[in-house]
């Protein structure tokens, strides 16, 4: 189910200014299947780019490959909720979360329910390792807040939980959770693939949504 | 999120008593607890319908057996 869009502000990089954009709260077909067709070849090129240039490949953002219109069989299920901010005609950025099916794990909040990111993104043109002079800043705190704000929404006073993507260098994703969202890695909870899981705890919520570094 | 409507639900003592308990162990309100019990009654009620079964695991016993839902 999709709802009509909420006007929220963005910063445009390149003009120095903060712009309105639109809040998805539920996501169509086509609008998948247009992001990932505007994204994925310019994750591409960067990405042999940034090869090109003696980037090692561990230092290349690891979500590169994601097909989100893989996602789209999953759209209606209320146990899932789909998000996209669009400006200019353009998704900046996308996000999937699971309403269900999560309990917390760090001991303060052991076992309560919370919202899981599933999947988070950016569009490549608003990274700085893909683009020199990215457009609009802010998108992936944007994504996150939106997360939390469902948390309240649900009840679950907050809590969030993620896998993360490696890299724990500034400006990368396991910094972003940890710096950025105030989120709490547990080292014990890595999944198969050996991404590292991070919780916000409610009191921290309310931290990053009253602080919110972008 | 969409419109809310409100209703007014009536339960016997039993009732109220397990909605207080998971109210309580979850942290979340009876509205939130008998929300998510109707999203996961939709999305199983959604797989019966299409002809699949609900299957209850217990990991150490080895034992799996059938759940059956109206």
């Amino acid at each position: 189910m999709t709802n009509g869009p909420i006007t929220i502000r963005i910063f445009d990089l390149h003009k120095g200014v903060v712009v309105d954009a639109s809040l998805h709260k539920g996501l169509t077909e086509e609008q998948i299947r247009r992001a990932q067709a505007e994204w994925e070849p310019i994750r591409k090129e960067s990405i042999a780019r940034l090869r090109d240039q003696g980037h090692p490949l561990e230092e290349l953002p690891k979500h590169w490959g994601w097909d989100w219109t893989r996602k789209i069989s999953r759209l209606g299920n209320p146990l899932l909720g789909f998000y996209g901010i669009e400006c200019e005609g353009k998704m900046q950025g996308l996000l999937e979360v699971a309403k269900e099916g999560h309990l917390a794990k760090l001991p303060v909040q052991k076992g309560k329910p919370l919202i899981y990111v599933k999947y988070v993104e950016t569009a490549p043109w608003n990274i700085k390792l893909l683009a020199p002079k990215p457009h609009y800043g802010g998108i992936g705190s944007q994504l996150m807040r939106i997360a939390v704000e469902l948390s309240l929404t649900e009840d679950c006073k907050g809590r969030v939980g993620l896998h993360s993507l490696p890299g724990d260098k500034k400006g990368e994703p396991e910094w972003f959770y940890q710096h950025v969202c105030y989120m709490e890695p547990i080292e014990a909870e890595r999944d198969g693939e050996g991404l590292l899981y991070f919780e916000l705890t409610k009191e921290k919520a309310d931290e990053f949504l009253k602080g919110g570094k972008s | 999120m969409a419109d809310k409507r409100t209703m007014t639900l009536n339960l016997n003592d039993d009732e109220m008593d397990a909605l207080d308990a998971l109210s309580s162990r979850y942290d979340m309100s009876k509205t939130a607890i008998i929300r998510k019990a109707l999203r996961m009654y939709q999305v199983i009620d959604t797989r019966l319908q299409r002809g699949e079964k609900l299957f209850m695991e217990d990991e150490i016993e080895k034992k799996k057996s059938e759940l059956l839902v109206l």
